[in-house]
């Protein structure tokens, strides 16, 4: 088990950058995930990790040893990094059995066949195919090919396991189970994982950091609580959870720093608590909240008003759109709320954050 | 008001299954039985007097024989050269993927009669410049002996091998090598372990496709082969049908059912259990596989690609080119030698030439049409209907093209020369009727694989505004279908244009066509007349073929 390193990574393919100077330490027994819309690079930077792609610049540590160095010649091959790789298809070979699936990286490592029989039955039973060693790959579902995949990624106690969109081949239910099984693995033998997906929700589950990408480039690294409630910038915001924006304008009253929505038809200023050293009268700015961190109140009682226009009845909760001039908002409101259609209300921000 | 109006569909789709039944069914019974018949009894007795005569069982060896060592030397050829376009750096990779399914493309009787220039005995350009160049007496090689048949044979079907390895390869997921290379195995490791045991059945089918290519080629066999004495079972066959006479048939007969049982159980094992064992492979992510670096092997394996194209395409095209120049064959290449005679004589003075190329155009012609249309209904009935019966009368349609020509041209004549009332035997009809049996598959197969492409509701859609079945077929089903309609009148119009297996058995003094005279010349002993009639038809398959490959945009042609 190991950290691992990269600095100043990049990679294009002719004038195209697919991955744009990346820096990052992934700590010993961590779960950081790779998140991001496709073609935002994800898949490059782990394959750069693998050894499959050659990065144009930077370097790659595993473990205190140097794997990947543009600027110093030094490629290891895939072969040589001692790292477990999980695809995205699984790559289960069709034309071996369970048993030899799993035992693969051993027999090629030179392992005596007794102690091979030994490990590939504990990994098996780790992953819960115990009694399957004699199955096909034709022979088992998704989610047993699955683990044949993690199995042999396991068995050869790799420094690092990369995880290449595992589970986005199987059904929701299935997802949602094996989330919480390679979580469980993990804890239970402590091997660093690198995670890439593009489910936020599977993301936000799993990982202890996330490194959330999108064109290339680093748009936040955090823990999912981190993402959530303090995105960085207003991809962040709106690649994870739902997201309301606003554009509004800063005046100063009295002693405080004070907002209006532009587009709204109540403009009252309301005050504004954000990162003040940030922020001075005259600036315009979008104001980003959730819908939960919206709550409807009387007109009297709220920083702005607003009318009804369509409300959903979701079980647990009510989804309310309301219109504020030119712009909608959407609120979620506990299913108890009475307010009706065309009726006018208040709105009550907190937990707000604000973007350039 | 229900209005009672003419319905085509029930006529149209219900005459298909007749003329299936007559143009299939009804000549391949009359084989069996025929088979089975002696002296207006039924018997084993053919059969019996089939393996009592020694020189039907050496042919049987000597196809088995045949089969075997070129299937063999096939996979050794096709499968390295399929695994060096795909999976190595090998320069003008792309090219050589062409190149190498060339010899695909040319007449195997037309290859033949080039190693018969190249390797004869007598005065082969081979043996002729070996000899003077290590002064030997006599000769080094002979074509006319079974490794002859073999060395030719090979050269112009490994290109199955080729090209079911090559797709192979090309679909394998890279990422079922890169999981072993992630187990730290190594190139040749991955090759060993994981590469080649997922291609194998790959490599399988092409070779049971070679074997049956070459069970059932006679044109090769019969300038090569028939010259030394070495007799497989379609050149015994026709020998039979040349002593004519009521034995000769029904010792016929009973060797085709032998030689078709032998290729169409090639063939079935190969779409029964190969099929299967073909792993899906494709993967959804479209990424390069990594490709080896030959390092300093790549010059030397470079030449020994261009060597591999010289020896099967260059080496026997310059023979025919050259031959065909020749005034005197045998004489020295001088340019005291070299003549445009030979190209006017068949031309503009041998009567044969312009009979041949007339009937040949004519039947080729005819029997794409024919074919495309009776293929047509046949996939229609089978992708679109629900009639009863369907995937039987499409298997019947691909049975005469997994059975060997000579076989289909003796059913052809048992069934109609007149025994059962019509009499089509030496005319142009029965050589258009085993056209028609032999290549209706191809139609099918081309159209069906269109047809699925169209969804059920753009006929119903078409019906619903008021179309009747032969409307919407008409205004839409034909049109969407229109470009693998093309490509498959062309798929059979080229092979039939040269066709020599069936036409042999099968033509008369007026229906001479391209395959039989060029045939019959070589064989009369005219090489430079038969090397000029083959050169025509090798520009004319050439030209042909790039204008299939330009018309389908690269999908269709070699």
């Amino acid at each position: 088990m190991s950290r691992v390193v990269l600095e100043n990574l990049s990679k294009s393919f002719g004038e195209v950058n697919v991955v744009n100077d990346i820096s990052l330490e992934i700590i010993d027994h961590e779960f950081l995930s790779f998140l991001g819309p496709s073609g935002c690079g994800k898949t490059t930077t782990l394959r750069m990790i693998a050894g499959f792609d050659m990065p144009t610049a930077g370097e790659i540590f595993i473990g205190d040893r140097l794997v990947s160095s543009a600027e110093k010649k030094v490629f290891v091959p895939p072969e040589d990094r001692n790292v477990g790789m999980v695809f995205q298809n699984y790559a289960v070979w069709p034309h071996m059995d369970v048993f030899k699936n799993v035992a693969y990286p051993l027999k090629i490592s030179k392992v005596k066949s007794a102690d091979i029989r030994d490990r590939v039955m504990r990994v098996l039973s780790l992953v819960k195919l115990k009694g399957m060693e004699s199955r096909y790959p034709h022979q088992l579902s998704g989610g047993q090919q699955q683990r044949v995949a993690l199995a042999r990624a396991l068995i050869m106690e790799p420094d690092v396991m990369l995880l290449d969109e595992p589970l986005s081949n199987l059904d929701a239910k299935l997802r949602e189970e094996m989330r919480f099984e390679i979580k469980d693995i993990q804890r239970r033998i402590g091997v660093t994982i690198i995670y890439v997906t593009h489910d936020q929700a599977e993301a936000m589950a799993m990982s202890d950091r996330i490194l959330l990408l999108h064109e290339a480039t680093v748009q936040q690294l955090g823990t999912p609580r981190e993402l959530y409630e303090r995105p960085e910038n207003q991809f962040a915001a709106d690649f994870i959870g739902l997201i309301n924006f606003l554009r509004i304008e800063l005046i100063s009253k009295g002693d405080g720093l004070y907002a209006r929505f532009l587009n709204a038809d109540d403009d009252t200023p309301f005050d504004i608590n954000y990162r003040p050293e940030q922020l001075s009268p005259g600036m315009q700015r979008v104001f980003a909240v959730r819908p939960e961190n919206v709550k409807l109140v009387s007109p009297q009682e709220g920083h702005v008003t607003g009318k009804v226009r369509k409300k959903v009845y979701l079980g647990n909760i009510l989804d309310y759109r309301i219109v504020l001039g030119k712009e909608e908002i959407r609120v979620e409101a506990p299913s108890t709320a009475k307010y009706d259609i065309d009726q006018v209300v208040g709105l009550k921000f907190s937990d707000y954050v604000i973007f350039e | 008001m229900y209005q009672k109006r003419f319905r085509a569909d029930p006529l149209i789709l219900g005459s298909t299954f007749v003329i299936i039944g007559v143009l299939i069914v009804f000549p391949f019974t009359l084989l069996f039985i025929n088979s089975l018949k002696a002296d207006g009894v039924f018997t084993l007795q053919n059969y019996i007097t089939v393996f009592q005569a020694n020189r039907n069982y050496t042919a049987l060896f000597n196809s088995l024989k045949l089969g075997f060592f070129t299937s063999l030397f096939s996979v050794l050829l096709g499968a390295p050269l399929a695994w060096l376009v795909t999976r190595t750096n090998l320069p003008f990779a792309r090219l050589f993927k062409t190149l190498f399914i060339l010899p695909y493309m040319i007449p195997p009787f037309v290859g033949a009669i080039a190693w018969s220039q190249l390797l004869n005995r007598r005065n082969g350009y081979i043996n002729s410049w070996a000899a003077s160049l290590f002064g030997l007496e006599g000769h080094v090689f002979d074509v006319n002996t079974m490794p002859g048949l073999i060395w030719v044979m090979t050269l112009y079907l490994y290109p199955f091998v080729f090209i079911t390895v090559t797709g192979a390869l090309e679909r394998m997921d890279p990422t079922l090598e890169e999981a072993a290379r992630t187990c730290g195995a190594k190139t040749m490791r991955i090759m060993r372990d994981i590469t080649l045991p997922l291609v194998a059945p790959s490599i399988a089918g092409g070779a049971l496709l070679v074997f049956a290519s070459t069970i059932a080629n006679f044109g090769i066999p019969a300038l090569i082969g028939m010259q030394g004495r070495v007799y497989v079972l379609t050149t015994m066959i026709y020998s039979y049908m040349r002593s004519r006479g009521f034995t000769g048939i029904a010792m016929a007969s009973a060797l085709s059912i032998l030689l078709m049982s032998i290729s169409v159980g090639a063939l079935l094992l190969n779409n029964l259990y190969l099929k299967k064992k073909q792993y899906t492979l494709i993967s959804g992510k479209s990424m390069r596989p990594t490709k080896l670096d030959l390092r300093r092997w790549k010059i030397p394996i470079l030449i020994l690609a261009f060597l591999v194209v010289f020896v099967t395409v260059v080496m026997p095209f310059v023979s025919i080119s050259l031959t065909s120049f020749l005034d005197a064959w045998g004489a020295k290449i001088t340019w005291d030698n070299l003549t445009l005679k030979n190209y006017r004589y068949i031309l503009f003075e041998y009567a044969l030439t312009k009979d041949a190329f007339k009937n040949s155009f004519l039947l080729a012609i005819s029997a794409a049409t024919i074919c495309m249309v009776l293929g047509s209904l046949i996939a229609y009935i089978s992708v679109k209907t629900k009639i009863k019966g369907r995937k039987a009368l499409e298997a019947v349609s691909q049975l005469p093209y997994a059975v060997p020509g000579t076989v289909v041209a003796i059913a052809m004549i048992l069934a109609w020369s007149g025994r059962y009332g019509i009499n089509l035997y030496n005319t142009f009809w029965i050589i258009l009727l085993a056209y028609i049996a032999r290549y209706v598959a191809f139609a099918v197969r081309t159209t069906s694989a269109s047809l699925e492409q169209i969804h059920p509701s753009l006929e119903e859609a078409a019906r619903i505004s008021g179309g009747s079945w032969l409307t919407s077929l008409k205004d839409i089903v034909v049109p969407l279908i229109r470009p693998g309609l093309v490509a498959g009148w062309f798929l059979i119009f080229m092979p039939t244009l040269r066709e020599l297996t069936m036409s042999i058995l099968l033509w008369g003094p007026k229906t001479v066509t391209i395959g039989v005279a060029v045939f019959e010349m070589q064989e009369a002993g005219y090489v430079q007349i038969s090397a000029a009639f083959a050169t025509i038809l090798l520009v004319i398959v050439i030209v042909g073929n790039l204008f299939v490959k330009w018309l389908t945009k690269g999908k269709a042609g070699i």
